[in-house]
């Protein structure tokens, strides 16, 4: 009997409860529903260079966990507001004494989500509410990155849904310890970063290391002990990394390039030394694909980091 | 065609950076703090009827500190423009709606209580109601509203999350996970 299938039979309590107290158990289980997903080969709909475009950026984000979309937006001007908004979020909150996260702005309709209170990260994520029309061309062009996504997942019946829509401010600092490497989730799920200011080595361009958002080498562990462990946050120790720097890619690009990514990737943005660094990225809904599926079904009581 | 010159389809935003404002836009970039282009776009806006475009302006001009009897006049302008009433339907909708966008409030209010008066069944009329009445400080008759809502639309998540927050402000929250 396949372990789904004990997995099945059992009480809800009692599967999770098996899950969480045996690592083979869990990446038997994991592997399996792995194997058992069909996920449609990645094929053109048509000899159009559009879709040997998406086809060829929907291989990437399934087989590397990432891809670039070079040149998304073309139009500076279509750029220059949300630029603007990017510009003045320091500013404003400053003007709100934002110190740490959650802070609504009742004149911009939005939230500030995350401001590090510790002051070494000098990133001010912003939540855009009520979003402003002039956020519409980056929605309007993300319909391309819909596309990718939904090609590279390749299960039929599973739709993409977006969630909301962060802008970022980098600040430059001196100060050396900056972001952490880390996933975001136990689950499935995509983020598109356009960026809005030219981005290199001197404003702290996100970085990531290809393919190991696969279930596979050293995530094994970090899911379980995730999945294990309540407040287990698993973010993957730079023994991790150490041994593959030659193996980081950087996201360095011009303004209205975009990066597209599965967020179990291991990534980490850069410290900005230079200058500023805007970015708007979109978050899509985790899919209900079937892995997400089994996490959501088996979800330890409890279990809120990362999942 | 993107840099690459790979060819890609991207559609059109409704934010459209015409010729009129496409210079407006990218001196604005270039200096922020300096009124008289963001005075000159919400200008062009206004001719252009783009109201909700206009209204963002003014909120990320103000934003940078532009201020003065100038910006003042363009929000009277935004709050005083005539929006398209009709009695049909689609025509009671649009015009809610474009009320809604513009925040302006009491008047929204008086237009969705017509409209509900003349189709009580009316979910989304009810969401919005229930909106108004949240953002007027009245969370009890809120609640009600945002209930009619998610009865009639059941399959509105937005209308359960607008009842979770509007119960949360009637600080039962309790109530809030049931739905």
């Amino acid at each position: 009997m396949s372990i789904l299938e004990q997995l099945s039979r059992m009480e809800k309590p009692q599967a999770i409860a098996a899950l969480k107290a045996s690592y083979a158990d869990f990446c038997a289980a994991v592997e399996s529903v792995i194997e058992t997903t069909h996920r449609d080969a990645i094929q053109p709909e048509n000899a159009s260079s559009e879709q040997a475009y998406i086809c060829g950026r929907a291989t990437q984000l399934r087989n590397n966990g990432y891809t670039r979309l070079d040149g998304l937006v073309v139009d500076p001007a279509q750029l220059a507001l949300p630029r603007c908004l990017a510009r003045v979020l320091h500013k404003r909150a400053d003007e709100l004494s934002v110190a740490a996260d959650y802070v609504y702005d009742p004149r911009l309709e939005g939230q500030f989500w995350d401001r590090e209170a510790t002051g070494f990260n000098t990133r001010i994520a912003f939540k855009v509410g009520n979003q402003p029309s002039y956020l519409r061309p980056l929605l309007d062009a993300a319909t391309l990155a819909d596309r990718i996504i939904e090609k590279a997942i390749g299960i039929p019946g599973v739709a993409i849904e977006r969630n909301l829509l962060i802008v970022d401010n980098l600040q430059p600092t001196d100060i050396v310890d900056f972001q952490w490497w880390h996933f975001d989730r136990l689950m499935e799920q995509y983020k598109l970063m356009i960026l809005l200011t030219d981005v290199g080595a001197g404003n702290g361009p996100m970085r990531v290391l290809g393919g190991t958002h696969r279930f596979e080498g050293a995530r094994r562990i970090y899911d379980f002990s995730i999945y294990a462990e309540p407040l287990h946050g698993g973010d993957p120790g730079y023994n991790v990394i150490a041994g593959r720097l030659d193996e980081i890619v950087s996201v360095e690009g011009r303004s209205g390039d975009a990066f597209l990514f599965d967020t179990k990737i291991f990534h980490a943005h850069g410290r900005p030394t230079d200058a500023e660094r805007n970015t708007a990225t979109l978050y899509y809904q985790p899919p209900r694909t079937p892995l997400n599926l089994f996490y959501q079904d088996y979800r330890p009581p409890g279990q809120v980091v990362k999942y | 065609m993107n840099r690459q010159g790979e060819e890609v389809t991207v559609p059109d935003g409704t934010w459209h950076a015409g010729e009129t404002i496409r210079p407006l836009l990218l001196e604005i970039e270039q200096r922020p703090n300096v009124p008289e282009p963001w005075l000159e776009l919400l200008e062009a806006l206004l001719l252009a009827q783009q109201y909700r475009e206009a209204q963002d302006v003014l909120v990320l001009a103000r934003t940078y500190g532009i201020s003065g009897p100038a910006v003042e006049a363009y929000a009277r302008r935004l709050n005083e423009m005539p929006l398209p009433s009709g009695s049909t339907l689609m025509e009671r909708e649009r015009t809610v709606m474009g009320l809604l966008t513009l925040r302006r409030f009491d008047e929204c209010a008086t237009a969705v209580a017509a409209l509900l008066e003349r189709f009580p069944e009316h979910g989304s009329a009810w969401k919005i109601w229930g909106v108004i009445l949240l953002h007027q400080g009245r969370p009890r008759d809120a609640v009600q509203a945002m209930r009619r809502s998610t009865e009639l639309l059941p399959e509105d998540a937005e209308a359960r999350a607008n009842l979770a927050i509007a119960i949360t402000a009637l600080e039962r929250p309790r109530d809030g996970v049931e739905v």
